[in-house]
Formats: structure tokens, C-alpha cells, sequence
């Protein structure tokens, strides 16, 4: 899904630049846990009873539109708003009553927050500052920070005096210096333009997988979602659709709107009138899963699941006209209007050997029914 | 035509405020002891016998005292309003912006008229510290909503990453907000000061004998005598404004350093 536009270097990267604090350079990262925290404004509840563990070193995402809750989960954790119920605790210890100067969690905003009249180098020694570290420690520990984000040599500049990308690294850089339990970013990437954001991402996961940290991520971007979490939890009207890896998500959906938030998908709502068959007008298709009951069901299926075929070869109803495509380069989407008016897409990748339609003309759509899923309607 | 028939009438309008302060500056500049337009001579005469005579150095120097303590007493109360204002969350917050701001509304006579018998009562009449406390009163709130300006321009999340980087409240505010807001702090300071050296109301009535300060010193001198001195005083005080307003305008927060 993500494009392949970083270079060769990024990827090669020696896992070398390590070294925050311990030996190995790894800062170990504490385990969080949610517990049933809430939040309501003016009666109105914005987070429902969340509860949600992250394990130690885990890289878990928070996806979901906006006012899905996320960010206010994230202010919570921080301690920059009280819960209206529930418990933040971080390493088995409860966090909800300490101030946010007191939870050592490092947070990433989104417009980076650097204090515009410091410089680089004294943005990054802030946070041991205020922990009365050593000067000649200090010293030390920005170098070695401003290492890690790659960029030596510019400690002596303002914040306006940097692109957006570099400040983003400074603003990485001044939440990491000081080793906290959990690093906490609020859709860091959200201001970068799409290359750099893409180059960031492979980024991000380096510096994860070298230091080791605890991250909780917050994006409304899947994409970015799904190529940087271990797991991601869905969030929908301040609770947690679906909990799972990038592939329990994608593949596996538990509900319509996980399925349909998480990349493009095919929703037919229809009914299992006998067992093992899926029925919607003219669409008849039986199912692999023969214990699914009767009643209202939806069938959701991926279009790059789905193939052109002969009408001939299609599974009942599973055979229309082309009414629209477009060519994406790597590969072609149909739109195929089927039995009932039903539209129907259907992504192929341009192979020379691959089946192509026209506009207008009449194809069937090949499907395996263990690539599609069967939800409750 | 309808463009010059505009710059015209924009130009006439700019001469209309502009010349009573024109008529001002060019006559203080002559010497005769009746004031004339145009002078008949150019000298510094009256702006000689301003600086030499202690009728008036010593009102200058009151008022310059008054309006330096009013500038640190007004911008201390209306950051530290303005803060609370901003930042806290309580009950009945914004009624509590308009009770302090207040002031800036009420007419400056009733004001003054409260204070003369407040301080009658407590003796304070006619004592440096009455005409101090009236005018830190009528400057706080030019202080508070400067500053509260300052702080809705200034992102928030910028204290929230000191907060979660371990600086506490005091701190914080030491470390990041202050630096971000000194522009409006500056501005609040130099406003308070004007307020101050500028007023006159509150001076005549709190003010006696021993408390004369500059702008109440011209006020009598307008109503007993007619001194040239007046124009030249009025002069000096249009320029000081007009540096402090520049001043103001170097102060302005995105300027490049």
C-alpha cells in the first residue's frame, strides 16, 4: 500500500545509532494500560470506557476519523485533561493523579511545539534540564539525541531557521532525550508533504525498533496506520471498533465500518437465507463458512480480491457491465454494475498476461469465497 | 479624476488632524511672550525656560516617577489576570474578564470621583501613593487585554510540551509562556506608562499641592495664565508619543530578531 519511494539508504541503515542511555542503546519502554477511562463534555462522551493494554516496546496505533476520541485519549494519557472515569497506568502503577511534568511520557505534537525562542540544541536540553542533569551530561546526551535524528551540526539554529521535516526530528529528538516510559505522538506527520512523510515513516520504525521505546501513535491516516503499527486499534464515537495488527484489520474486519474505513472494500447487504448461501437480488454465492446464521448479513470483499472472467465462468449474478475504470498505473479498477443495479468494484494489476474490459462491455467477476467475509447486517 | 478627486479629499482630512499639533509645534518655537502664528522669530526659548524653571521640572519628574511605578504595578496585576484568565478553568471566568476590565468602560470622572472620596476617607489625599494606586486602577486593564491578546495568539501546545518534558507550572510559565508573550508584556508595560503620564482627571481630583504632576501642572496653567511654555511642553509630550508609538511598532510580536 505504501509507496516505495525511499531510497535504498534508509533501509540499509546500519543499526548502529543507538546509544540514549543503556549500553545497548535500548530505552526500555513501560507497558500502559487503559482502564475503562472515559471523558464527557457537557454531558456529551467523547471516550467510552476505554480499556486497552499496550505492552512494553510496542508500537500500537490509534486510527479513526476525527472526533472519533483519539487525541482526547492521547491529552488523557498525557494528563493534560482529567478523565471523566478510569485509570491511566504505566509499568502496573497509576498515572491519573500526577501532574503531566510527573508521568515521564514524551509527547510529539502535530505543529512539533518547539520553543521558537531556543535554539535546536537548547529545545533538545529542556526536558534534563528541568531534571537538573549535569551540564557536561547534557552536552553529551543532546549530541548523541540530535545524532539519532540526523541532525548533527544544526543545534546552534532557531526552530523558524529549519523545514518542517528537520523540526519535526528536533521535536522527536527533545522528547526522547530524557528516556521516557512511553513516547506519545499526535499525528506528527500530519503537516509534511506526502515524500518526506512516507521517508519519516521508515524513520519512525527504525528509531522503534532501535531503541525499543513504548510509542502510541494517533493518525486518522490507515495508510500511515498500517505501515508503521504492530497493532492498531480502530476507534469509532469514543471506543474501540476493532483492536488487532494491520492484517487483522484489513483482512479480517468485524464490523462494516472497520471494513469500509480501512482501505476500499465491496459491501453487499443481502441475507443467508439457507445455510451456507449468501443471497442478495440477483447474487447467490456459497459460502465456505456452511455454520453462518440466517438472517440479514453483509458480504465484504476487497476489490483486488476480485478478477474479470468470462460471464460464463461467474458465480451467479456475478456477471454485468463495465460502467467506469480507471487506470492507476500499477494496476486498473472497474466499476461493474451487476444483477439489481448492484456496483461492484473490481481492481486487477496490469499484467501483460492479465484479462482487460471496455467500457460497456459485459464481464463476469471471478470470486473466492474465503477471500469474502460475512458480517451481521 | 475620481482617484485624485479622493486623495484630495483623503489629504484634507489628514491636514484637518494634523495642523492643530502643526500650529503647536511651529509656534513654540518663537519667543515672544504672546503666542503667535507664525512666529516672528525661530529660537528655543520656551523649551529653555521649561527645563530651567522648577514650576515645571518638578511635575515632569512626579509624573515620569508615577508613570514608571504604574508601568511595573500595572503590568504585573494584568499579566498575571491575563494569565489566569487564559489558562484557568473555573466557574464564572468570563464574568470575572468583564469585572476587570471594566474600568476601561466606566467614565473616567466617576472613577476619579470614587477615588477622591476613598482616599478622602483614608487620608490618602494629596499623597503620591493615592495618585498611584487610581492610575495603576485605569492601567491594569490596558495591561490585562494586552496580554491576554498576546496569550490567545500563542499556541498552547507549546505548554503543554514543557509540561510533558518536566517543567511545572512555574516553570513553564518561566521558560516558555513568558518568552512567548514578552512582546505583549513590553506592550503592556509601555501602555501602562502612557496611561499614566498622560492622565489628568484622576490627578486633579486625588492630587493637591504636593502632588502636581504634569499634565494637571498645564491644566492650571491654561486656566490662570497663558505661558508660552505650554506649547513647547505640549510639543516635547506629541513627540514623546510618537517615539513610544514607534517604539510600540518595533515591539510587534513576527518581528525577525
Amino acid at each position: 500500500m505504501l509507496p516505495c519511494r525511499v531510497k535504498l539508504r534508509d533501509l540499509q541503515e546500519p543499526m548502529s545509532r543507538r546509544s540514549l542511555s543503556e549500553p545497548d542503546g535500548r530505552v526500555a519502554g513501560a507497558a500502559l494500560a487503559l482502564r475503562g477511562l472515559a471523558k464527557q463534555y457537557a454531558g456529551a462522551s467523547v471516550v467510552d470506557a476505554l480499556d486497552l493494554d499496550v505492552a512494553a516496546g510496542e508500537f500500537l496505533t490509534l486510527l479513526g476519523p476525527s472526533g472519533s476520541g483519539k487525541t482526547t485519549t492521547l491529552m488523557m494519557i498525557a494528563g493534560f485533561t482529567p478523565p471523566s472515569a478510569g485509570d491511566v497506568v504505566l509499568n502496573g502503577r497509576s498515572v491519573t493523579a500526577l501532574a503531566p511534568e510527573r508521568r515521564n511520557i514524551g509527547v510529539v505534537f502535530q505543529n512539533y511545539a518547539l520553543f521558537p525562542h531556543m535554539t535546536v540544541q537548547e529545545n533538545v536540553a529542556f526536558p534534563l534540564k528541568m531534571r537538573n542533569v549535569a551540564k557536561p551530561e547534557i552536552a553529551r546526551k543532546v549530541t548523541a539525541a540530535l545524532h539519532l535524528v540526523q541532525l548533527d551540526g544544526l543545534g546552534a539554529r532557531l526552530p523558524r531557521q529549519l523545514s518542517g521535516g528537520q523540526q519535526q526530528r528536533v521535536a522527536l529528538a527533545r522528547a526522547l532525550v530524557f528516556e521516557p516510559d512511553l513516547l506519545l505522538m499526535d499525528e506528527p506527520l500530519g503537516a509534511l508533504d506526502k515524500n518526506l512523510r512516507s521517508h519519516m515513516q521508515f524513520e519512525l520504525r527504525r528509531m522503534h525498533a532501535t531503541l525499543g521505546v513504548t510509542i502510541l501513535y494517533v493518525t486518522h491516516d490507515q495508510e500511515e496506520a498500517l505501515a508503521m503499527s504492530d497493532r492498531i486499534a480502530l476507534m469509532n464515537g469514543g471506543r474501540i471498533a476493532q483492536l488487532g495488527s494491520a492484517e487483522d484489520l484489513y483482512e479480517r474486519p468485524h464490523s462494516r465500518f472497520v471494513a469500509e474505513f480501512i482501505g476500499e472494500t465491496n459491501v453487499i447487504e443481502g441475507a443467508v437465507a439457507e445455510p451456507g448461501v449468501f443471497a442478495a437480488g440477483g447474487v447467490r454465492l456459497a459460502l465456505p463458512d456452511r455454520a453462518a446464521r440466517a438472517g440479514a448479513a453483509l458480504l465484504v470483499v476487497r476489490p483486488e480480491k476480485l478478477a474479470l472472467c468470462s460471464p460464463a465462468d461467474a458465480p451467479a449474478g456475478f456477471a454485468g457491465t463495465v460502467r467506469g475504470l480507471v487506470y492507476v498505473g500499477d494496476c486498473t479498477r472497474y466499476r461493474v454494475e451487476v444483477a439489481g443495479g448492484l456496483l461492484l468494484t473490481v481492481q486487477t494489476p496490469n499484467r501483460r498476461d492479465g484479462r482487460r474490459a471496455a467500457l460497456g462491455e459485459t464481464v463476469g467477476i471471478a470470486l473466492d469465497p474465503a477471500d469474502a467475509r460475512l458480517l451481521p447486517g | 479624476m475620481a482617484r485624485a478627486a479622493l486623495w484630495l479629499f483623503g489629504g484634507l482630512i489628514a491636514l484637518f488632524l494634523v495642523a492643530p499639533i502643526l500650529v503647536v509645534m511651529v509656534t513654540s518655537l518663537g519667543s515672544s511672550s504672546f503666542m503667535a502664528f507664525p512666529p516672528r522669530d525661530v529660537s528655543l526659548h520656551w523649551y529653555a525656560h521649561f527645563l530651567g524653571s522648577p514650576q515645571w521640572i518638578g511635575p515632569t519628574l512626579l509624573s515620569l516617577r508615577l508613570a514608571a511605578s504604574v508601568a511595573v504595578s500595572a503590568t504585573l496585576l494584568g499579566t498575571s489576570a491575563a494569565i489566569g484568565l487564559a489558562r484557568g478553568s473555573f466557574r464564572g471566568r468570563a464574568a470575572l474578564e468583564m469585572f476587570l476590565i471594566s474600568p476601561m468602560v466606566v467614565p473616567v470622572v466617576v472613577l476619579a470621583l470614587g477615588l477622591y472620596f476613598l482616599f478622602s476617607g483614608a487620608h490618602l489625599l494629596d499623597h503620591p501613593l493615592a495618585l498611584w494606586l487610581g492610575h495603576t486602577l485605569l492601567a491594569t486593564p490596558v495591561a490585562l487585554v494586552l496580554v491576554r491578546a498576546g496569550l490567545r495568539s500563542t499556541d498552547r501546545s507549546l505548554e503543554r510540551a514543557a509540561r510533558s518534558l518536566g517543567a511545572g507550572f512555574w516553570r513553564t510559565l518561566r521558560h516558555v509562556t513568558l518568552p512567548a508573550i514578552r512582546e505583549s508584556v513590553a506592550a503592556a508595560a509601555v501602555f501602562s506608562f502612557l496611561v499614566s503620564f498622560d492622565e489628568v482627571v484622576v490627578a486633579i481630583f486625588v492630587g493637591g499641592p504636593a502632588t502636581t504632576t504634569l499634565p494637571k501642572r498645564m491644566w492650571e496653567s491654561v486656566r490662570f495664565e497663558t505661558d508660552p511654555t505650554l506649547l513647547a511642553i505640549a510639543t516635547l509630550l506629541t513627540l514623546l508619543a510618537v517615539a513610544v508609538l514607534l517604539l510600540g511598532a518595533w515591539l510587534r510580536p513576527g518581528r525577525q530578531t
